[in-house]
């Protein structure tokens, strides 16, 4: 386990000490207070659409996050970081599970200082105290960084730099869209992930509540798709060459 | 084999196990909670439906702002617009109110089915105007604004009743205008002496509200607040009709029975004016509205004082009431 | 307890897939026996296959046949690591962590218990005298530095083994004669052994106990370096501490080095039958003053000699 933590906090504090990581936050909380003058081209609609737009936006900033590894791994196994690393007594699947711990972690580092700037925002500028279904929706929003991370750290192990970030973007737009697959068990939340089980951004607008309970499972579902799928991925670099 | 190998495998296919059966809960769960889904765009947009459709709500205010007037010519793109919103998020209630209201003069069949739609949306069932909206719609003719001659919808007054009465159920307190249109729709469905017919809904609608508990009543009632006060108005009206172009006209024969009917089981206890059912007051002789003759009622039974309301004696003679 | 530190038996790998074919195999049956507590020089030229061999001792990479063991355990058992120190090829590290920061985590990875840990990082950045750019980030650091951090997490453990490859590269010369100044220490201090890749063949001649030279993928030759360097001289070396011996000798020398005063050594490169004889007639006169000793080849001829042998016998 402390060999996780170690490789987890290099690649947490790797990522969390790039000065352009707080200029997308600051980029963000920009975007945010800028939908309060909305007012008249959304009729009044400005409130709800600031809420809206900071899930999104906080979402794209976790995709973000979560698309460093895909970057990370490769680099690090071509420049020989990681051959200095495995060389100590650490396993192959405690690297994977490390630098999947150290993005979730960096993630929510980023998403809880994105949500909690939109929810000063929010507050200063309509006067009103958030609401518990808001939180929630962010909260679903962070947790979901679980099995994306695996799901990076799956592609930047077996597919070559250039590809990784691409089939692991597409790999999520397809997690979130295809929502008709879901009634295929196994199959669909399964082997394939679903991150629809965390999109809540419609509740947290309309403030319709988010149970409690649900929220227990889906963090449950995403702890053990993303085992999961380091287990997979652990096969495939146990056999990889570390040139 | 390896033990590591194993041990791999063996977490790998527990965590897949628990996952797929996470998920078997967890789909059903979230179908419940989010039950817009199923009318929700297939388009794979990774979940960002509801950004799309705030996306999408501005570009329609940007376009129609722009418009002088939405009318047969335009309202096949405001339209589309529309139905792209709605298929992003099937909760905008501003669509509904705002944009498809503004289609109903050029479209009122397809404003009428996205409205009927939204009725069924679970997340709007305690929405009003929505309902109402398609109530309203049915209720007119509707003509091509750039052609008069040509009618894009004739009144559906069953249809509208069955809409106004949806309003009026899912508020608490439906407002005056909603049950006015009901009650209306309602009339327009009987048909004939346009006073005899809205006095007819009334009187119906408040026998249904004296039915005793565990007797009859229609799956789809809904109480009227107010009914008394409205068929008194009603038998009022039915009693001194106008026409068009404002002038008394004799009432029906049939609406002087209703009438006489109404006021002797619905107002027996009301002390109404027979001749033009206005209320009257503790010791009135006359009609303080029409100067009819009226029944002296509130006064002591021996010094013909007017009494307090609830008096158990008379405060003038003292004489037990 | 192993009597060798390091062995391989028939260790073999090929590149080759169904996709691309290799012309020979990058390592071809390597069989070596490295002793305990031995200064190992592993020569060759490039592409010989000497990183490779390293690569399948530390698990990086699997052999594509044959066996190797690494104290005692096989080569990609992950806990015998703890017992290793590493040095790559060309060390690259987390570029935004400090110095400190990244012996942390190799320090938690060698599960060097806490109270230890920031007492050795201290000692290691002292030892290879990067104590004042403990808290600098690696990504700011020269190329020496960089192989100074890397000699310093690979002795962060004590190691009972050091595996460095090329580890001379990119240090200048005072760099280079603290580096071996380490390697002897490590040997002498905490009876390490060491295996180490080289191409500079002077400080492995001044270093090593043993060497081992590969040329594409095979092993040429493996022994104690004396033994090997001396079996490939001609010449003979005479010391002589008298001046009268040195005027009758020096006209028949090819070299003369004055090693102290009084002191001379004399090379003699050829077996000449006439020096011999004279040489023998002056051991008679002077005795002890004059002592014959047989000259060693230097290691770059050595060297030298056998690769052109091999790449001579593979072409016929």
């Amino acid at each position: 386990m402390g060999e996780i933590i170690a490789i987890a906090s290099g690649t947490w504090k790797n990522i969390l000490r790039m000065k352009v990581v707080y200029f997308l936050i600051v980029c963000v909380w920009i975007l945010v207070g800028i939908a309060s003058m909305y007012e008249i081209l959304t009729i009044g609609y400005h409130k709800p659409l600031m809420m809206d737009v900071s899930l999104v936006l906080n979402a794209i900033a976790a995709s973000l996050t979560v698309l460093s590894v895909t970057f990370e791994i490769p680099r690090e196994l071509r420049q020989g970081v990681a051959a200095t690393l495995l060389t100590k007594s650490l396993g192959r699947t405690q690297y994977l599970a490390g630098k999947a711990v150290g993005i979730c972690v960096a993630g929510a580092v980023i998403c809880t200082l994105i949500a909690a700037g939109s929810f000063v925002i929010y507050s200063q500028t309509f006067a009103v105290t958030i609401a518990g279904t808001m939180l929630k929706a962010q909260l679903m929003l962070i947790i979901s960084i679980i099995p994306m991370s695996a799901m990076a750290v799956f592609f930047a192990t077996i597919f070559p730099e250039v590809v990784a970030p691409v089939l692991t973007i597409l790999a999520i737009w397809f997690s979130y869209s295809t929502g008709i697959l879901s009634h295929i068990p196994v199959l669909y939340g399964g082997i394939l992930p679903n991150l629809d089980f965390f999109n809540f951004r419609s509740h947290a607008v309309y403030l319709h509540p988010i149970p409690g309970f649900y929220m227990i499972l889906a963090t449950l579902w995403g702890i053990a798709y993303a085992l999961f799928l380091l287990m997979f991925t652990s096969f495939f670099f146990k056999a990889k060459d570390i040139k | 084999m390896k033990k590591d190998t194993v041990v791999r495998a063996l977490i790998m296919i527990v965590s897949l196990a628990a996952a797929s059966w996470l998920a078997l809960f967890l789909t059903p769960m979230q179908n419940e909670i989010t039950r817009e889904k199923r009318m929700l765009t297939k388009a794979p947009v990774a979940g960002l439906h509801k950004f799309l459709a705030d996306v999408a709500w501005m570009r329609f205010v940007n376009y129609a702002g722009g418009l002088a007037t939405i009318d047969t010519t335009n309202v096949d793109k405001v339209s589309e617009m529309l139905k792209s919103i709605i298929a992003y998020d099937p909760n905008f209630i501003e669509s509904y109110q705002s944009g498809i209201l503004s289609i109903s003069n050029a479209d009122p069949k397809l404003a009428v089915k996205i409205l009927s739609e939204a009725c069924s949306n679970p997340h709007l069932r305690s929405n009003v105007q929505i309902p109402f909206y398609a109530g309203f719609i049915l209720s007119r003719t509707i003509v091509d604004q750039n052609n008069p001659d040509k009618v894009l919808s004739q009144p559906d007054y069953a249809a509208a009743a069955r809409f106004f009465r949806m309003a009026m159920q899912r508020s608490g307190h439906p407002e005056p205008y909603i049950v006015s249109n009901y009650i209306r729709a309602k009339a327009k469905m009987r048909g004939g002496d346009e006073y005899y017919a809205m006095l007819a809904v009334l009187y119906e609608e408040w026998k249904m509200s004296r039915v005793k508990k565990g007797d009859f009543l229609p799956s789809d009632y809904c109480r009227i607040p107010d009914i008394e006060a409205r068929l008194m108005r009603a038998a009022r009206e039915a009693k001194y009709p106008i026409d068009d172009d404002g002038r008394l006209v004799k009432p029906s024969k049939a609406s002087l029975e209703l009438i006489a009917k109404v006021q002797k089981e619905a107002f027996a206890d009301n002390h109404l004016c027979v001749n033009c059912i206005s209320p009257t007051q503790p010791g009135d002789k006359f009609c303080s509205v029409c100067g009819h003759q009226v029944a002296v009622w509130g006064v002591c039974s021996q010094c013909k004082q007017v009494l307090p309301a609830n008096a158990n004696f008379c405060p003038s003679c003292g004489k037990r009431q | 307890m192993e009597e060798f530190i390091i062995q391989t038996e028939e260790l073999t790998k090929d590149y080759s897939s169904w996709l691309r074919k290799t012309p020979r195999p990058a390592l071809d049956r390597l069989t070596i026996s490295i002793p305990k507590n031995c200064i190992f020089g592993f020569l060759g030229p490039n592409g010989a296959g000497k990183t490779t061999t390293i690569k399948i001792l530390m698990g990086l990479i699997r052999p594509t046949g044959g066996k190797a063991t690494v104290l005692g355990k096989p080569y990609d058992d992950v806990e015998s690591k703890n017992r290793i120190g590493f040095l790559p090829d060309s060390p690259a590290f987390t570029p935004t962590l400090s110095a400190t920061e990244f012996l942390d985590v190799c320090a938690r990875l060698l599960k060097i218990p806490g109270e230890r840990r920031k007492k050795r990082i201290e000692e290691v950045l002292e030892i290879v005298r990067m104590t004042q750019h403990a808290k600098s980030k690696i990504g700011t650091f020269s190329r020496g530095m960089l192989q100074r951090i890397g000699i310093a997490q690979a002795i962060l453990n004590d190691p009972e083994l050091l595996i460095l490859d090329e580890p001379l590269l990119g240090l200048d010369p005072y760099g280079r004669q603290e580096f071996k100044e380490i390697i002897l220490g490590q040997k002498r201090d905490f009876h390490a052994s060491v295996f180490f890749s080289s191409h500079i063949l002077s400080d492995v001649e001044e270093i090593c106990d043993c060497i081992s030279i590969l040329n594409k993928g095979r092993l040429l030759c493996s022994g104690p370096l004396q033994a090997l360097l001396s079996g490939g001289g001609n010449g003979v070396t005479v010391d002589v501490r008298s001046e009268d011996a040195l005027r009758e000798l020096v006209v028949f020398a090819k070299q003369t080095n004055r090693v102290a005063d009084g002191e001379w050594e004399l090379l003699f490169e050829q077996k000449d039958p006439a020096v011999e004889v004279k040489i023998n007639e002056l051991v008679g006169r002077f005795g002890d003053r004059v002592q014959i000793r047989n000259a060693n080849e230097e290691l770059e001829s050595f060297f030298f000699k056998k690769i052109e042998q091999d790449n001579a016998a593979k072409m016929n």
